[in-house]
Order: C-alpha cells, then sequence, then structure tokens
C-alpha cells in the first residue's frame, strides 16, 4: 500500500526574541489513503505547527512532507484544512454558501452547480436553511460545521482537522464527531485528526500518535481496530478501546514535568 | 422608525433650545437672533441666488476633490503594499504633511496657482490624502493570517487574494479613513474660502460676519451643516455598500 | 546598494537637492531653496519659537477645555439612556459643522483675544472626544457592570472605577485625534483671527513676499506636529500598555 502523505525528519525552529524555540524536532509518519489518524499532544506542543507543514502552509526548518509522492512547497491539490480558529476563518462579508463554495474554486465548476453542491454540503452538515445566513449569525457549533463543509467541499484526499471541536458542547461533538467520521467515510477520505481529547482521539481512529512535550517528537503509535463503525456507547465500552485509552493516559502523565523521569 | 424619528427629536431640541435663550434675552436679540429671523435671513438669501451660488461653490469644490483625493489615496495605499520601499518613502512624507494645517499653505499656494480650481485642488489633495493612503496600508497589512491561510488553502496567487481576501477585509478600516478624508475635505475648501476671500461659503460667512449680519451668519452655518451633513450620508451608503457586513457583526456583537 | 538608494531619507534628500538646484537657477526671492528656508529658521529662530508658543498654550487650553468637559459628558451620554437618546443625534448633528465655520460667530461674541481662539480649538477637540467617550461607555462589556453591581459600588464609583478604564484604550484613540484637531484648528483661527502665534506669522509673511519664512513656519509646525504625535504615542505605549499586550496575545492565539 503506498502513502498518501509522508513526513520525514520533520523539524521546525521559531526565530525567537532572545532564543530560537525549537518547537518539533524529528517527526516521521505515513497516512494511507482513506486511513483516519489522529495525534494527541499536550497543549501548545507544535500541534498546529505540524499541520500547518504538512499542509504546506509553513515552511519547515528541515526535513520533508510529501504528498501522493509529490514533495510539498505550496498547499497542494487535494489537501484541505480545518482550522483550529474556526471563528476567524470564515469571511464575514460572505454567506455560509458562499464561504462553502470558495472551498470549491480548485475543482473549476460552474457558478450554478458549485451553488448547489453548496447547498447539499450544507445540508449534510446539517445547515439546512442557513445558507444565507453570515458565519456571526451563527452558534460557535454551527460555525464549525460551515468550516467542516468548506473543507469537504474541495472533495480533498487527506482532511487535515486542528481540534475542529474543542469549542462545542459535549452533545454536539458527539453529533459531529459521527458526522464527520461518516462522511469522511462517505467520500473515502483520509483524515489526519489533532486533538487534546484522548477519548475522542480514541474514538475516531484507526491509529493515535502520541506526542511529547517540546521539542515535540511522536512518542508513541498506537494502531487500532475498532472497526468500521462506531457508536458513542458500545464502542466506549469496547475492552480495546479502554485499552488503548488507558494506555495513551499512561503515556501522556509520564510525560508530564512533574512526573518525567527522563 | 427610531431612525427617522432621532434626528427630528434633534432638530426639535436644538430649535427648542435656541428660542429658549432667544426668549430668556441672556443675549441681546440683535446678537441671538429668533429661527424665524435666521430662516427670513436664509430665504433672502437664496431669493438672491446668493446661498445657492456659495453652496455650489464649496459644495463642488469640496465633493470632487473628496472622491478624487479618496481615490488616490487608496490607490496609493495599494501601490505602497505592493512596493515596500514606496511606501517607506510616502510614510516619511505623510509623517512630515500630517501635521501641516491646510490653512497654512495657501497663501503660498494663492501666489503660486491663482484663485481658481487649482488652488483648491493643491489645497485639498496635500492635506487630505492621507487618511484613505494610512488606513489602506495598514489595514492591507494587518489581514487575519488565519484568512491568509484559507485564500491559500483554496488556491488563491497575489491578485485573487488581494480581491478576494485581503481588500474585503481591510474595507471597514479604508472607510473609517475616507470617512476622515471626506470631512477634512470640506473643512480645508472652506478654510481655503476664508482666506482667499473671493468666493464660497467660507468667504461669505466672513463677509457677513464683518457686517454684522448676525442671521445670515446663522443661516450660512445652518447650510455648512446640511452640507457637512450630505456628505456624511454618502459616505455611509458607500460603507452600507463595500462593509455592510461589518456594521450587521457589530451590531449584533454589541 | 538599491536598499540605500530607496531609503527615505536617500530620497528625501535628492529631492532637496533638486530643489535647492532649481532655486539656485530661479534666483528669485520668490522661489526659495531649502538653504533659504534654513537661513530663515536661523534668522526668525526666537521669534519664531515666541509665536508657537502662543499657539500651543492656547491648543493646550482649548484640549483641556474640551478634555474636562467632554470627557465625562460622552461617559454620560453612553451610560445614561435618556442623556444618549436625545444627546447623540444632537452631537451628530453638530459633528456636521466644520470647526473653521464657527470662526465667524465665535468672532462676534469673544472677538479675536485668547478666549475666541480657545473656544474654536475647544469645538474641534470636542467633537471626537464626545463622540468616542459615548461610544466607549456605550460597548462596555455587560460583564464589567455586573462585576461593579456585586462588588456593591454606586453609579458614580462604577462611572469612576470600572467605565473611565475600561474606555481608555477608546479614549486614546480620540484624545490623538482631539490633540492633532486642536493643533491644526490653534493655527488655522490665528491665520483667520489675526493677533499673535504661528498662524499669524505665517499669513504675514507670505503676504509679504516673504516665502522662505513662510516655509521655515511650516517645517516648525511639522516638527512639532512630529514631536507631539511620538509624545503621545509614547505615553499610549507607558498607560496602556496593557491594552496593546493583550490585543496581540489575542491575534497570536
Ligand atoms: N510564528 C511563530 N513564531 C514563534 N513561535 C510560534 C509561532 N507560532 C507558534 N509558535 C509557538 O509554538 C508553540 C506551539 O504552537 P502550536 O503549534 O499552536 O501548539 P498547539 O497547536 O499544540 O497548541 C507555541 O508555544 C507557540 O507560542
Ligand atoms: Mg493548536
Amino acid at each position: 500500500m503506498t502513502a498518501l502523505l509522508e513526513a520525514g525528519g520533520l523539524a521546525k525552529v521559531f526565530p525567537g526574541r532572545p532564543d530560537p524555540v525549537e518547537i518539533l524536532r524529528d517527526i516521521s509518519f505515513a497516512v494511507a489513503p482513506e486511513e483516519f489518524v489522529s495525534i494527541v499532544g499536550p497543549s501548545g506542543c507544535g500541534k498546529t505547527t505540524l499541520l500547518m507543514c504538512l499542509a504546506g502552509l509553513l515552511p519547515p526548518s528541515s526535513g520533508w512532507v510529501r504528498f501522493r509522492g509529490q514533495p510539498v512547497t505550496d498547499p497542494p491539490r487535494g489537501v484541505s484544512v480545518v482550522f483550529q480558529d474556526y471563528s476567524r476563518s470564515l469571511l464575514p462579508w460572505k454567506s455560509a454558501r458562499e464561504n462553502v463554495t470558495l472551498g470549491m474554486r480548485r475543482l473549476g465548476l460552474g457558478r450554478a452547480a458549485a451553488r448547489d453542491r453548496a447547498e447539499a454540503l450544507l445540508a449534510e452538515v446539517g445547515l439546512a436553511g442557513f445558507e444565507g445566513h453570515f458565519p456571526w449569525q451563527l452558534s460557535g457549533g454551527m460555525q464549525q460545521r460551515v468550516a467542516i463543509a468548506r473543507a469537504l467541499a474541495a472533495e480533498s484526499a487527506l482532511l487535515l482537522l486542528d481540534e475542529p471541536l474543542a469549542a462545542v458542547d459535549a452533545q454536539t461533538r458527539a453529533d459531529l464527531q459521527d458526522l464527520l467520521r461518516g462522511l469522511a467515510r462517505k467520500f473515502r477520505q483520509a483524515c489526519l485528526l489533532v486533538t487534546h481529547d484522548v477519548d475522542e482521539a480514541v474514538y475516531m481512529a484507526d491509529r493515535v500518535l502520541v506526542l511529547s512535550r517540546r521539542p515535540t517528537r511522536i512518542l508513541r503509535e498506537v494502531p487500532l481496530a475498532l472497526g468500521a463503525e462506531r457508536d458513542q456507547i458500545d464502542t466506549r465500552e469496547r475492552p480495546d478501546y479502554l485499552a488503548a485509552r488507558h494506555e495513551i493516559l499512561t503515556l501522556i502523565r509520564a510525560a508530564r514535568p512533574e512526573g518525567a523521569g527522563a | 422608525m427610531t431612525a427617522l424619528l432621532r434626528p427630528v427629536l434633534a432638530l426639535g431640541l436644538l430649535a427648542a433650545l435656541w428660542q429658549a435663550v432667544v426668549w430668556a434675552a441672556v443675549v441681546p436679540e440683535r446678537y441671538f437672533p429668533p429661527i424665524a429671523t435666521v430662516v427670513q435671513a436664509g430665504m433672502s438669501m437664496i431669493a438672491r441666488g446668493q446661498m445657492q451660488q456659495a453652496l455650489f461653490d464649496t459644495g463642488s469644490r469640496a465633493i470632487l476633490g473628496a472622491i478624487a483625493v479618496n481615490l488616490i489615496g487608496i490607490g496609493l495605499g495599494l501601490a505602497a503594499t505592493g512596493a515596500p520601499s514606496l511606501r517607506r518613502i510616502l510614510d516619511t512624507v505623510a509623517a512630515i504633511l500630517q501635521p501641516v494645517p491646510p490653512a497654512a499653505v495657501v497663501p503660498m499656494a494663492v501666489f503660486a496657482l491663482g484663485l481658481g480650481w487649482k488652488l483648491y485642488a493643491f489645497v485639498v489633495v496635500l492635506v487630505t490624502i492621507w487618511p484613505p493612503y494610512l488606513a489602506t496600508v495598514s489595514a492591507l497589512a494587518a489581514t487575519n493570517p488565519v484568512l491568509l491561510s484559507v485564500g491559500r488553502m483554496a488556491g488563491f496567487g497575489p491578485v485573487a487574494m488581494l480581491w478576494h481576501i485581503r481588500l474585503p477585509a481591510a474595507m471597514p478600516e479604508i472607510l473609517a479613513g475616507v470617512r476622515y478624508a471626506t470631512t477634512i475635505a470640506l473643512i480645508a475648501v472652506i478654510v481655503s474660502e476664508m482666506i482667499t476671500g473671493r468666493d464660497g461659503i467660507g468667504f461669505l460667512l466672513f463677509q457677513k460676519a464683518f457686517a454684522i449680519r448676525i442671521p445670515e451668519v446663522f443661516a450660512l452655518m445652518f447650510a455648512v451643516g446640511l452640507l457637512g451633513s450630505a456628505m456624511g450620508l454618502a459616505v455611509s451608503a458607500v460603507y452600507r455598500g463595500f462593509a455592510g457586513w461589518h456594521l450587521a457583526q457589530r451590531g449584533r456583537a454589541a | 546598494m538599491k536598499r540605500l538608494f530607496l531609503h527615505p531619507a536617500a530620497v528625501l534628500l535628492a529631492a532637496l537637492l533638486a530643489w535647492q538646484i532649481v532655486a539656485l537657477v530661479k534666483t528669485t526671492p520668490l522661489f526659495p531653496g531649502p538653504l533659504d528656508v534654513a537661513g530663515a529658521l536661523w534668522d526668525d529662530g526666537p521669534r519664531l519659537i515666541r509665536e508657537i508658543g502662543h499657539t500651543l498654550r492656547r491648543a493646550v487650553a482649548g484640549f483641556a477645555l474640551a478634555a474636562l468637559t467632554m470627557i465625562p459628558l460622552g461617559l454620560a451620554m453612553g451610560r445614561i439612556r435618556a442623556l444618549g437618546f436625545v444627546g447623540e443625534p444632537l452631537v451628530a448633528m453638530l459633528a456636521t459643522l466644520p470647526p473653521p465655520a464657527t470662526v465667524p460667530v465665535v468672532m462676534l461674541f469673544a472677538g479675536t483675544g485668547d478666549l475666541a481662539k480657545i473656544l474654536v480649538i475647544a469645538y474641534a477637540a470636542a467633537i471626537p472626544l464626545v463622540i468616542n467617550a459615548a461610544e466607549a461607555a456605550r460597548n462596555l462589556h455587560p460583564m464589567l457592570g455586573l462585576v461593579g453591581r456585586s462588588l456593591g459600588l454606586t453609579r458614580l464609583e462604577t462611572l469612576r472605577l470600572i467605565a473611565l478604564p475600561s474606555a481608555l484604550p477608546m479614549l486614546a484613540v480620540a484624545a490623538r485625534m482631539a490633540a492633532s484637531a486642536a493643533l491644526l484648528v490653534s493655527i488655522t483661527s490665528e491665520m483667520l483671527l489675526s493677533t499673535n502665534g504661528i498662524g499669524n506669522y505665517l499669513q504675514r509673511e507670505q503676504e509679504n513676499f516673504r516665502l522662505d519664512a513662510g516655509l521655515a513656519g511650516i517645517v516648525l509646525i511639522s516638527v512639532v506636529g512630529l514631536i507631539l504625535n511620538r509624545l503621545i504615542a509614547a505615553s499610549e505605549r507607558r498607560w496602556l500598555g496593557w491594552h496593546y499586550q493583550s490585543r496581540t496575545a489575542e491575534t497570536q492565539a
């Protein structure tokens, strides 16, 4: 099986004020087509930075990223991002429909076709009837769904999701988790989901990457075999779900500054 | 409904206050005439064609000047955004020229350019161009980086990015600069007319004041206020067209 | 090399040089060059300083008068519903009247002395101050009012301890606008109601065809304006640093 996305020896150092700040140190991994990979790590460890490097929005200090075998320097066709700061990632002067259409620019659809597809996608994320609303007329959870619909609109083979569900309430969050997984499967998309919620990481993924504190490396890859169909109640009671959760939480606790022996 | 009610209420209040001062007779009536007298003075100036002429002179100078200067200012701002060395030069020039009041250059400009339209064009451009220029440059430089990333993911090149993301995002700030420039364009024209003393409302105001024709002075001030409001309303209409979303967004947030 | 060539100082120097060359070619006092202007600055130095002193004194007085009356009025208009309802459209209506248009009337009532000029300056400075103070007080975060009430503050204490500090960033912007308006109008009023001050100097010297002196006055105004701007920016950083820091933190998050 050939990888869709590959990163090798990825490092990122920001030119800090007194001294340079080393954020990422030697990150290597791959994502297969249609695979769902979660990334967990302490806040501030550089998850957003990593995602920006993968998307071609930020040049790494060293190492490489390849998408479909091609080196990534600019945002490649076939990759979409849902940004962490979703409320700021929507254009406030455009309606929900127009914001979604923005995601389809690279598909070269006609105006009418783009409009129809945008409305279908908004309906898909449960926003039928809100097509003409502006972002600031929508609640946080609804804005997030517009951002997700925009990312889906590009028909990308790979979705990069930066803590897309951090700011919504528990019930909406569970609904959006299932929605995201369902749509990714429906459109046969690979997903890379950044989250700091270990339960979410395990519930959603085929594989979890656990990151260390800064300078950040991959502490461990935890493979999962929870099956294609997930259920908010049953899946979360499976012994292998609980074992993976236990393993990751232990790992993160050990990496905390107080507990860190190394 | 209240949008219309409040200006009417304000006007009524102003008239009531005015009339109260007149009736209380704290100021001699000669210096503070009743509203009816002011209206009469205004009507007679209209009958003589004096009022329309002055309004036309001042209004055409200020309005044409404001339009030209705002377009040039925004254009310079766009050019300076594309060329950082141009921006450094223009920023320096702006810093030097901004504190200079329009009045200060009028005598010299009269000497060099005469009393015609060139004088007003020069004075208005010199002092009014900087607010739209500075607003454009600073707003275009301050685009929210997340929006820029969104644009790059959509495959925008520099021109599409400017057109679809940076310019719309900058519009509220740019139009705030435009609003400010429009008010100073009117001020610059009136001051120039006061100093050159040939025509326009600025000239007429002083002429009537020196002749102690106080009701006519007040009528002229009212006319200037109307001209100022008309120009302000025009800017508001442009604002609603280009940045209406920002108003609506703020209205909700407040 | 190209860097040095396009440096603003280099461009400015080149412009001055070109101007000087044209002036040398023209050889008429009606087209003074930079050296003539510098000469006028030197010759008229003491007088210029005295005149700009008058200008600044009145600008400060007018600004202070406006700040002391209009900031409290604006805050009250923003906090007290009824006052804002009638006050704001009234202010908006007055704001359409350009400050110089009030000069003739003020002259009739207050003559051409200090008082008349200070009144016009105060009027010009008042408009941004009162509008922004009202806006700032109105947009006060509702939580802050609740905090005040939970601490058992009176209305006046809430205004002084909560409304005023949280309105400060916006008031600073207004003060910057009001200060530059005060300086501009101070000079303008001297040109219209001549007695003394830098505006009067400009008017006289230019009418006497001493253009080098006129330009010297303009240079002085520009320098004073620049210094004033720097001072305001520095005091904003000093007193309102917390606001800008929290704002940059917000954009980085
Ligand atoms: N452009 C930048 N310059 C300097 N430091 C940065 C920059 N961007 C992010 N950082 C720093 O890198 C660290 C990681 O940021 P981020 O990737 O957003 O973390 P996470 O998403 O894991 O919370 C933070 O400490 C942040 O302050
Ligand atoms: Mg992050």
